[in-house]
């Protein structure tokens, strides 16, 4: 039995080739594939009435409804992707454990991701900790970094997205353990000592995720 | 140059380049990896730099003899390519302008079935299409970016298929009565062969299929397709070849009482109308 998606082929193959060839194809395709025999048929039968069939006469007010309902369903289909795939990424970003852990991983250092990046190590490791808010970063920090850790966007994104680490709480420490509040991505690099004015200035003047 | 990660194609784990169209993977069973056409691949080339007024513009030009009408296989990797790259936006508006091009196509092609089976099969094959289109995991779509008329004819047929089989079948199980297997002596020859699809005239083809065919029950009407259009024989003593016997699980008999059933009709029909 072939595989779904190698019938989906053969039959995409086919159409086009029936289309060319007419009964030749349809004869050729059964002789190798004698298993889809049935299927070939039919197809071959509704391609030639496709052929003599004009496309359908609608009033204006028709296809606008057609479309309409169609515009619904794809977006049905879109909405059902992305609640997919905002789980997926929410599943993987609890498997990043660390930054410097995905680094390490692919033996990158900070110090080396940090001027791929354009950036001081320093950022890093506050970016590792979640101390920034996700809401300041530039897409485009997000992307190169998901680049770097083989990841996707959405991962990185779900990542830092996460509550920050928290500070204190160490084992029998007095206090319970805190949440810092997070800094602004542009002020840090504003008030970064170890970064370029070059730098400074290309990463301010990107927009922030919030500001797209 | 902007260069963004896609996250979608991490399976390459590559950066897609501002103005990289990327190629296609899927291969034939040839072993030849597909290929788009050229003028879809400048069409694309195009469309990625165009700013987004002049791109709305080109969008909703609908008419494929326009100058300005931008093929449905660019569109389909402009939308992989927007979903890629997370812009939710630029894949609502090519989305929609895919829809507005092949509404009329889709309507034309589910006229096959009884009309009362066309707007569920409409929309099973628009989701069938975009399934495949916003799947970024598979390279199944790539074929829609080569000739996107035949993906979607397989797609269509696909459909048509699955109505035909999920809805006639249930009504012949429903409805079979002592009438399908009585005798057989209204049938109009032995195999049924009073009418020809060929002898309609192109534009009386639409026409015969929209009103006489909606004359018949749904599966006079297919067996009616299946004989008349398709030229499948009723019976034959080869079982690797197909017929309208072995396509419903029916005797021959029953299906040339269903034939003579819906010659009748249809050449009342033809008679009503003086044709």
């Amino acid at each position: 039995m072939k595989e779904k998606s190698e019938m989906d082929d053969i039959l995409n193959e086919f159409t086009t080739d029936f289309k060319a060839q007419g009964d030749k194809a349809l004869e050729q395709y059964v002789r190798e594939y004698p298993e889809f025999t049935e299927v070939l048929y039919e197809h071959a039968g509704m391609s030639r009435m496709f052929r003599h069939l004009p496309e359908a006469e609608m009033t204006t007010e028709e296809e606008e409804l057609r479309a309409l309902k169609s515009v619904s369903l794809v977006q049905n289909l879109l909405h059902e992707r992305r609640t997919q795939m905002n789980a997926t990424a929410e599943n993987e970003a609890l498997d990043f454990n660390s930054l410097r852990g995905r680094l390490d991983e692919r033996n990158v250092t900070y110090e080396t991701a940090a001027a791929d990046l354009r950036l001081s190590p320093l950022i890093l490791k506050l970016l590792d900790k979640r101390k920034v808010r996700p809401g300041s970063l530039p897409r485009l920090l997000l992307e190169k970094l998901s680049g770097i850790l083989e990841t996707n966007f959405e991962t990185t994104y779900a990542y830092f997205s996460l509550k920050p680490v928290p500070s204190g709480g160490f084992y029998r420490a007095d206090s319970a353990p805190t949440f810092p509040a997070q800094s602004e991505f542009a002020d840090l690099v504003k008030y970064d000592p170890d970064l370029s004015p070059t730098d400074k200035d290309y990463w301010i003047a990107l927009p922030t995720i919030e500001k797209e | 140059m902007k260069a963004v990660y896609s996250g979608d194609l991490m399976r390459n784990s590559r950066v897609i380049q501002d103005n990289e169209v990327e190629p296609l993977t899927r291969t034939t069973g040839a072993g030849e990896t597909l290929r788009r056409r050229s003028e879809v691949e400048e069409q694309i080339k195009e469309a990625l730099t165009l700013d987004a007024v002049a791109l709305e513009q080109r969008r909703s030009v609908r008419d494929y003899r326009s100058a300005g009408f931008i093929k449905p296989e660019a569109i389909v990797y402009m939308i992989r390519r927007s979903l890629a790259l997370g812009d939710d936006d630029s894949v609502n508006r090519l989305s929609t302008a895919l829809v507005g091009q092949l509404t009329r196509m889709v309507a034309g092609k589910v006229r096959i079935l009884s009309p009362n089976l066309r707007d569920d099969c409409h929309s099973e094959i628009v989701v069938r299409v975009f399934a495949d289109i916003v799947d970024l995991s598979t390279d199944r779509a790539d074929y829609a970016q080569v000739s996107f008329g035949d993906w979607l004819e397989k797609r269509a047929v696909d459909s048509i298929r699955k109505c035909w089989k999920e809805h006639t079948q249930s009504q012949i199980t429903d409805s079979l009565t002592s009438e399908d297997e009585g005798s057989d002596e209204d049938a109009a020859g032995p195999e049924g062969r009073d009418f020809r699809s060929s002898e309609l005239r192109p534009e009386e083809y639409g026409l015969f299929i929209d009103k006489a065919l909606s004359v018949l029950k749904d599966n006079e009407r297919e067996a009616f397709i299946m004989r008349h259009f398709w030229e499948w024989e009723i019976e034959n003593a080869d079982p690797s070849i197909p017929t309208i016997s072995t396509r419903f699980g029916k005797s021959a008999r029953t299906i040339r009482n269903w034939l003579a059933s819906a010659d009748k009709k249809i050449k009342t029909w033809r008679d009503r109308r003086g044709t």
